[in-house]
């Protein structure tokens, strides 16, 4: 555990040591938020009724503002960060480390994240103040609920990233891999439209994927939004799909190192 | 302590017909051809040994050395350190070794050169107490104390170097892998690299398996060495040997006032004197040292008398030279 705090506050260093960059990559997402907000406006001004898909105004502008401060809490860096160190070489360096690839790897993205999560805290709470009139605020218990399926989310989320990361080891084309992710990511998991909205088959395919249960889920619950299934089977299945990451980790893993190449001299 | 037995490592490459129309071709049909970086290696390395690597560029030098660290899988052959494998034996093979690529550095580089030897102490579950001896030692005996602060990014080739020795210290390894360490390095970084490593190697018995195309590394760090040619090993030895079973001149220079002609005495060898020095060239296998020294008495009232041994380099120029005669005669 110590090894993982200390590579998380190697990352979180690494991650202030650029102001300029940091500055960007945390609040340039607002545009995005912002977008989404318009867009919406937009869809429900040309509504005669007032709900779309059975969703209020007030309850779809709350999902987009907690949506975006779920989603935006990692950025695709990763598979960046790993294609170039491939490309390079210096992947050595973590090879060579008495520590498990998979710590590395969660430790920088932990480390990334933490001082998003902080920004985006702080941009969901001016959310609120500036728009709570239009907004239906959740309820504590709610929130109590929200935690462990919050952290559940993130953790489900850092694998995919990871599992994306690794492919970065059988193709240069880590762009590709990246957008695959971000696309079935985007739409599955509800970012861009929430899944409720979806058409029946759509829905049931959607369910049966990891996406929904990394954002619409934990996103739903602290709306008060209804479950596909019960709350402790949604435990069950985040924990079910990161023992199935964890295994598709060491299957990937398993066979870079049997077939490893290392760039250069 | 190592044992490399019959190692080979075998890449496969993806050949490409030149120009657009290989391109495309290449995107319907690939043709692979197999490489082979090493070809049935085997050595050995013993308790507190330095042992060069010697080899041109593309010899397998790099490819070797991570397959003995266990990053790569040999194709064929065994690789035991301490009797165990290095692929299989895990994170406490990974804490009993240094490794240094001189041009891949280990320190996180955004960060102060300080915190990446923090990080080292937590990372290999070291005692507080012997990691800053660890630590006072490296900072005095490389001069980095005015580094430390500095985020390895910012550091020069040759500091940058020195941190990432002084790095791989911290934990007390017992066995020392250097890829060329001393690679575009000034002569001062150089000579204090190498005083430290010889150091690290004779005070503290840490094996050493140093690869570097600066010869003066390996003179100065190795009393052994193996040599590598297209993945294959073709000398394994000491490094006098390897002088003397490949340089078969020697250079004797005298000074002194001259009695007899020398050429008269050693009629097969080259003489040359301007001044009060003379030069002699003479084949080892026709003249023994002792025919040489009585020679020498008899011609000169010598003041001052030097004989030159062959330099390593170009011990190392004749062997490449004479293999690749031999490979180009066998294709």
């Amino acid at each position: 555990m110590r090894t993982l705090f200390k590579l998380t506050a190697i990352s979180i260093q690494r991650s202030l040591y650029y102001k300029t960059s940091l500055i960007l990559n945390l609040f340039t997402p607002v545009v995005v938020l912002a977008g989404q907000y318009m867009f919406w406006e937009a869809m429900y001004a040309q509504q005669t009724g007032l709900s779309i898909g059975g969703i209020l105004k007030e309850e779809q502008f709350t999902y987009i503002l907690l949506a975006f401060g779920v989603n935006n809490i990692l950025s695709w860096s990763s598979e960046n960060t790993l294609a170039r160190e491939i490309q390079n070489g210096t992947v050595v360096s973590r090879c060579i480390r008495p520590v498990s690839f998979l710590t590395q790897s969660c430790s920088e993205m932990i480390g990334a994240l933490i001082p998003q999560c902080i920004v985006n805290f702080g941009i969901v709470m001016a959310g609120i103040i500036l728009f709570g009139n239009h907004l239906t605020p959740p309820g504590l218990h709610a929130v109590l609920y929200f935690i462990p399926c919050f952290l559940l989310a993130v953790l489900l989320r850092i694998m995919l990233i990871h599992i994306f990361s690794l492919l970065c080891f059988f193709t240069t084309g880590y762009l590709g891999l990246s957008w695959i992710r971000i696309a079935l990511f985007e739409f599955f998991s509800g970012a861009v439209i929430p899944v409720l909205m979806f058409p029946d088959l759509l829905k049931r395919i959607t369910y049966m994927t990891p996406f929904p249960y990394m954002l619409q889920i934990p996103v739903g619950l602290l709306l008060g939004q209804e479950l596909p299934v019960s709350l402790p089977v949604v435990y069950i299945i985040q924990l079910s799909w990161l023992l199935g990451f964890y295994l598709l980790h060491v299957i990937i893993y398993g066979s870079i190192r049997k077939n490893l190449i290392i760039a250069g001299g | 302590m190592i044992e490399v037995s019959n190692v080979s490592k075998v890449y496969r490459r993806n050949i490409k017909d030149p120009g657009l129309k290989g391109a495309v071709k290449n995107l319907f049909h690939s043709v692979w051809v197999e490489q082979v970086a090493v070809d049935h290696a085997s050595f050995h390395m013993s308790e507190g040994q330095a042992l060069a690597c010697i080899g041109e560029n593309g010899a397998g030098k790099s490819t070797l050395i991570k397959m003995m660290i266990g990053i790569l899988t040999p194709t064929e052959g065994e690789i035991k350190v301490n009797g165990k494998n290095p692929r299989l034996s895990g994170h406490d093979y990974l804490r009993s070794i240094g490794v240094v690529f001189g041009q891949k550095s280990n320190l996180w580089t955004d960060i102060p050169v300080i915190e990446s030897y923090n990080a080292i102490c937590t990372l290999y579950k070291l005692d507080k107490a012997n990691f800053q001896r660890n630590l006072d030692m490296v900072v005095e005996l490389l001069d980095l104390s005015m580094i430390l602060a500095t985020p390895a990014r910012k550091l020069s080739l040759g500091q940058r170097m020195k941190a990432d020795i002084g790095l791989v210290f911290l934990h007390n390894p017992k066995i020392l892998f250097l890829d060329e360490p001393t690679i575009g390095l000034d002569i001062n970084v150089k000579h204090t690299i190498r005083t430290f490593l010889r150091q690290m190697n004779q005070e503290q018995g840490i094996n050493i398996f140093l690869t570097s195309h600066d010869l003066d590394d390996i003179d100065e760090i190795c009393k052994d060495a193996i040599v590598i040619s297209k993945g294959k090993i073709i000398y394994d030895g000491t490094l006098d040997h390897l002088k003397h079973s490949y340089v078969k001149q020697k250079v004797v220079k005298v000074i002194g006032r001259i009695k007899n002609d020398v050429r008269l005495l050693l009629p097969e060898a080259s003489v040359n004197t301007e001044g009060m020095t003379t030069t002699i060239n003479y084949e080892i296998e026709k003249y023994s040292s002792e025919q040489i020294i009585h020679a020498i008495s008899s011609a000169f009232m010598i003041e001052d008398i030097t004989i030159q041994e062959p330099g390593i380099d170009e011990v190392i120029s004749k062997i490449f030279l004479k293999e690749s005669i031999i490979y180009e005669n066998s294709i």
